[in-house]
Formats: C-alpha cells, sequence, structure tokens
C-alpha cells in the first residue's frame, strides 16, 4: 500500500463570537496501491485541493491519519518532510502561477533537484536542464525564456517533468488540464502516461471532468460537499453509478 | 434559412511596430435566423478576434478588410453613431471569464439594468422587474435576492449567467457567446449548455459560440465552422464535422479528445508571423503531397460541407478504405 488516507477531516473556523464552522472535508478514506492511477471527481468546491493540500502537508487536518509507505504524515517534522516530498510530488492547475516569475526556465526546472543536491556544478544543471527539455519535445534555447514568455502547455510539460526529475513514488495531480486545448491535454496526458509505463509512477489524479478520467484512470472516488460518495474501478463507477450526486455528474456528461 | 449574418472575406492584421501581423485570412461564414454556429479551435487561433470584429470591438491598431453584412446591410463601414444602435439591441455578446468581465464594485443587478437603462427610458421600477424576470428564467437561486449581490458574492456558475443575462436582456437577434464553458465545472457546463440552447428555441436567437470544448459545440451548435491560424478549415452541420471530418485537422483534433485515445497531433501551431507557404497545416499534416505547397481554397466536399484541403477527395478515399479494412 502506497498510500492510505484514515478518516481525515478539515475544518475551517471563522469569526470569534459567532464562529461559524466550515467542513470542508468529512471523514474521507481511501487507499492507494503502487504504480496505480487514482481518479477523484467532484465539482468545484467539494474539497478536491484540500486533500492534496493535507497529503503535501501544507494544511494539518484536524482529524484522522495519512499514511505513506506506512509512515504517518500528519506527525512528521520538518526535517523529515524534506525527505518525505522527494517521493511526493505535485503538478498544479495553473502551471504559470508554479513558477517563480523572476526566474528563467533553466532555474525554474532545475530548482528540484538542486534543492536535493542531485546536481552540484552549473555544468550538471545545465546538461540536467537540456535533458529535461530534450523529454518533453522543448529546445534548448526555451531555457533562457522567463516562465511568461512560454504558453501554458509548455509551462504545464515543465511542471510535470521538473515534479519528475526526481523519481517521485508519487504524483498529484490537480486539474492539470482544465485550463488547456484538447490536441495540448492530449500531449499532457500522453507524457503522463508514458512516465506512469516506464517508471511505475502513481498518480493521483484530480478533475472535474469525467471524459478525461474516464479513459486515464483505474480507479475513482467521487466527491460531494466533503464527503466521498462512491469509490470504485472505472468501469463499476461509470456503468453503474449507485449515488444520486455520481448519477447527476454522469447525466451531465456530453456525448459528441 | 435566411442569412441574419454573412461574413465575406474578412481579413484582420494588427500593426506591430510598423509590420502587419496578419491574423485573420478570408474568413468567410453566414449565421442563418435562429442558428447557433459554433467556432472551434485552439487557443491563438483567431476566433476571439472573429468575434470582436463582428462586434466592431477590435482595438485601434486593427487593420479590417472584408465585409459584414447583418440582415443584408453592410455594418464593417458603417458609422460608429448607427453601430451603436445595433450593438446590444441587435447584436449583443457574452464576453468569457465571468471572474473578471463583471464589476466588482457594483451590485450585478445594477450592471444588467444598465445595458437597457441607457438604450430605452424608463422607470426604475420597470427595468428592476425586467432584471428581475431575466434572473428568474436563467433560474439564478434566490429569485429577487441576487439583485442587491455583488459579483464575488456568488460562485462562478453564476456570475456567468448574469453575463447571460446582460447578453440576452435586450433581445438582440444575434448573440456571439465567447467561450461559455471555459473554467467551469462539470455539471454547469451541462447546465449553461442547456440554456444556451433554451434561449435559442424560446426565443429564436442566432448565436456564434466560440469555443475550444468540442463536447459543448456538438451539444449546441447547429453547425461547427473549425478554425486554424486564422483560418477556417473545415465548415459544415455539426455531425459531419463531428463524426465524419474530412480536413486532417479536424481529424487530428478529434482523434486528440480523451475518449477516444489522446493521440497526440505532431506539431505545433505556428506563430501568425512565421507561417508555412500554401496550406497553414501542411507541417504537420501527415498527407501532405505537393499541392500543399500552393494556396488552398474552399472546396465543397458535400452538401454543406466546406474544407479548406485540395486533397479531400483522397482522404475521403482512404477513410472508407480503412473502414473497410
Amino acid at each position: 500500500m502506497l498510500l492510505e488516507v484514515n478518516h481525515i477531516s478539515k475544518e475551517y473556523r471563522s469569526g470569534v463570537i459567532r464562529t461559524r464552522t466550515v467542513h470542508a472535508v468529512q471523514d474521507v478514506c481511501f487507499k492507494m496501491n503502487e504504480g496505480e492511477i487514482f481518479g477523484l471527481i467532484g465539482g468545484s468546491g467539494c474539497g478536491k485541493t484540500t486533500i492534496t493540500k493535507m497529503i503535501l502537508g501544507l494544511l494539518k487536518p484536524s482529524e484522522g491519519s495519512i499514511l505513506f509507505e506506512g509512515r504517518d504524515l500528519t506527525k512528521l517534522r520538518k526535517k523529515e518532510w524534506k525527505e518525505v516530498r522527494r517521493d511526493i510530488q505535485v503538478v498544479f492547475q495553473h502551471p504559470q502561477m508554479t513558477f517563480n516569475p523572476r526566474g528563467t526556465i533553466r532555474f525554474a526546472c532545475t530548482e528540484p533537484a538542486s534543492n536535493y543536491g542531485l546536481v552540484k556544478t552549473r555544468e550538471e544543471r545545465n546538461r540536467l536542464a537540456e535533458e529535461l527539455m530534450e523529454q518533453v519535445g522543448l529546445t534548448g534555447d526555451q531555457l533562457k525564456k522567463y516562465p511568461h514568455e512560454i504558453s501554458g502547455g509548455q509551462a504545464q510539460r515543465l511542471s510535470i517533468i521538473r515534479a519528475l526529475s526526481l523519481n517521485p513514488k508519487l504524483l498529484i495531480c490537480d486539474e492539470p488540464t482544465s485550463m488547456l486545448d484538447v490536441s495540448v491535454q492530449a500531449q499532457i496526458l500522453s507524457l503522463l502516461k508514458s512516465k506512469h509505463r516506464e517508471q511505475g509512477l502513481a498518480m493521483l489524479f484530480i478533475s472535474h471532468d469525467l471524459e478525461v478520467v474516464q479513459s486515464f484512470c483505474s480507479r475513482v472516488a467521487v466527491m460531494n460537499e466533503g464527503r466521498i460518495v462512491e469509490s470504485g474501478t472505472v468501469k463499476d463507477v461509470f456503468s453503474n453509478p449507485q449515488h444520486a450526486y455520481t448519477k447527476k455528474l454522469l447525466r451531465s456528461y456530453m456525448h459528441y | 434559412m435566411k442569412d441574419l449574418l454573412q461574413v465575406k472575406d474578412l481579413n484582420v492584421g494588427f500593426l506591430v511596430g510598423k509590420r502587419e501581423v496578419q491574423v485573420l485570412r478570408n474568413v468567410s461564414f453566414s449565421i442563418g435566423e435562429g442558428e447557433i454556429l459554433g467556432v472551434i479551435g485552439e487557443t491563438g487561433c483567431g476566433k476571439s478576434v472573429t468575434g470582436s470584429a463582428v462586434l466592431r470591438l477590435l482595438p485601434e491598431n486593427a487593420l479590417v478588410k472584408g465585409e459584414i453584412l447583418y440582415k443584408g446591410k453592410e455594418i464593417l463601414y458603417m458609422e460608429e453613431e448607427n453601430y451603436r444602435e445595433l450593438r446590444g439591441k441587435e447584436i449583443s455578446a457574452i464576453p468569457q471569464s465571468p471572474g473578471t468581465s463583471l464589476n466588482p464594485m457594483m451590485k450585478v443587478g445594477n450592471q444588467v439594468a444598465e445595458c437597457i437603462t441607457g438604450k430605452e427610458i424608463r422607470k426604475r421600477e420597470s427595468v428592476r422587474t425586467a432584471v428581475n424576470d431575466i434572473f428568474r428564467r436563467l433560474q439564478l437561486p434566490g429569485k429577487d435576492r441576487c439583485y442587491g449581490n455583488y459579483p464575488w458574492e456568488l460562485s462562478g456558475g453564476m456570475c456567468q449567467r448574469v453575463l447571460i443575462g446582460m447578453g440576452m436582456i435586450t433581445h438582440a437577434r444575434l448573440l456571439i457567446v465567447d467561450e461559455p464553458t471555459k473554467a467551469i465545472d462539470w455539471a454547469l457546463r451541462k447546465e449553461v449548455a442547456d440554456i444556451l440552447l433554451r434561449l435559442k428555441q424560446e426565443m429564436g436567437c442566432a448565436m456564434m459560440m466560440i469555443t475550444h470544448d468540442i463536447g459543448v459545440a456538438s451539444y449546441v451548435a447547429d453547425r461547427v465552422a473549425v478554425m486554424y491560424c486564422g483560418e477556417i478549415v473545415e465548415v459544415g452541420k455539426t455531425e459531419d464535422i463531428l463524426h465524419h471530418p474530412i480536413h486532417p485537422y479536424t481529424r487530428g483534433l478529434i482523434r486528440a479528445m480523451p475518449a477516444n485515445g489522446f493521440e497526440v497531433m505532431e506539431g505545433f501551431m505556428p506563430s501568425f508571423s512565421d507561417l508555412p507557404e500554401g496550406c497553414n497545416f501542411c507541417t504537420r499534416c501527415r498527407y501532405r503531397d505537393t499541392v500543399c505547397s500552393r494556396p488552398q481554397e474552399m472546396e465543397e466536399a458535400d452538401a454543406g460541407h466546406w474544407v479548406r484541403c485540395r486533397r479531400w477527395g483522397e482522404i475521403i478515399k482512404s477513410r472508407e478504405e480503412q473502414l473497410c479494412s
């Protein structure tokens, strides 16, 4: 078992005298095997991103535990996180916003590797940068550019390859293609799929696009209002939905 | 069907420094009364520029040539004052990205009311009822309370509906809808598509729907035009274009859909200042031949199905052979 999410909840409180509590995530459980692509679907505001943030340690769950290879992520100290983050990497929805706008592409795509001391000298860094660019079909002269000068699809491919430069065991993809065109989306998905095949990479694939999830994932969980309402293999959930919300989602599927 | 809007050989270029970058090349299409034309294509292929050209909202450095006829009347070179009579009342627009198209400091009801108060002077009360009426038609939750909400109090889907309300409150005959389903989630996407369909059925509103979402286009549009690098490469009935595409670019686009196995098209869209000679798609095309380096014309491959590829005959033949084998 690679990742076990056990009964996690997250609540936000606001106000001093009349406190309001928002239950962003309630009692969510799921398990992921090594080398599996697990889909998490649901409408906006249902708590999908809150879950990713808790797995990444960017938010602390109010209750529950998250086990990654048997280690409880909610009890890790800062130093231990540095080790674990090498194995858990993430790709966000807005690629351009995840790059430092004042650093070049060369800086952006070698930053993770140099943070972990995998490349030390400038030559090594340059070699790595060129290698990475080649893998995603970009030319070396793009390295001098700044993040705002490249297109959304290029930026997304770079952020994927940058995350993969550390050889993680788990890649969390938070709506990686929702801002992109169909043709660019195909490039991103086939890049992810080939990495999955080559490296046995496990992926937590978060999306609201049923079509992508159906063709990309093997198992899927459906979320609504902070809870997982249904989960199972893609085939079962899509052909025989049980919960009312899943049925509603599937009715909005627009076949072409 | 009578043509409501006709666009003939529309060319648009932008002056960048002293150089002209041509963005639209001989774009021709027509929209009939009460018809929805879906315009699909990748980001930066000139879809939105076409929409802005019809609305005459292009920036000042744009160089426009060609003809745009609305109800048979030339509107491209019309006096701005006369055009203002049309814009809003006859031709209206629903802009993209609801998050940024609304004024954050103003109640949404007043923003919609703005569209009619300037044009027809009416009592404040009747304006308010008209706006509430539209909100109810669009099934905005909260009924009349919505009038007093600010955009940031509403969800993305509700803001999108407010924008649709702005576009339709003047009962325009032609709506230019720019990316209505961009960045909204799956359940809302269907809702917005249903609203557009209802608009067409109840009010007989014609639409030019700009989108890159093939699912929505197939659900809503009567006809589809595919754009690539500032040219329309294929146009015809929705069913023909999406299920029996001819142009290699359209075929690539359909095959790139996740349900069809997200097959990747070779190469990238070239930039407008660096287009190949002849057919714009020739450098990425698997049917490339010597005729492709000559300029391509629109040819009618089937009744009402036009395609900008000289090799359409051979492509159809190879498709049939594939089907047989």
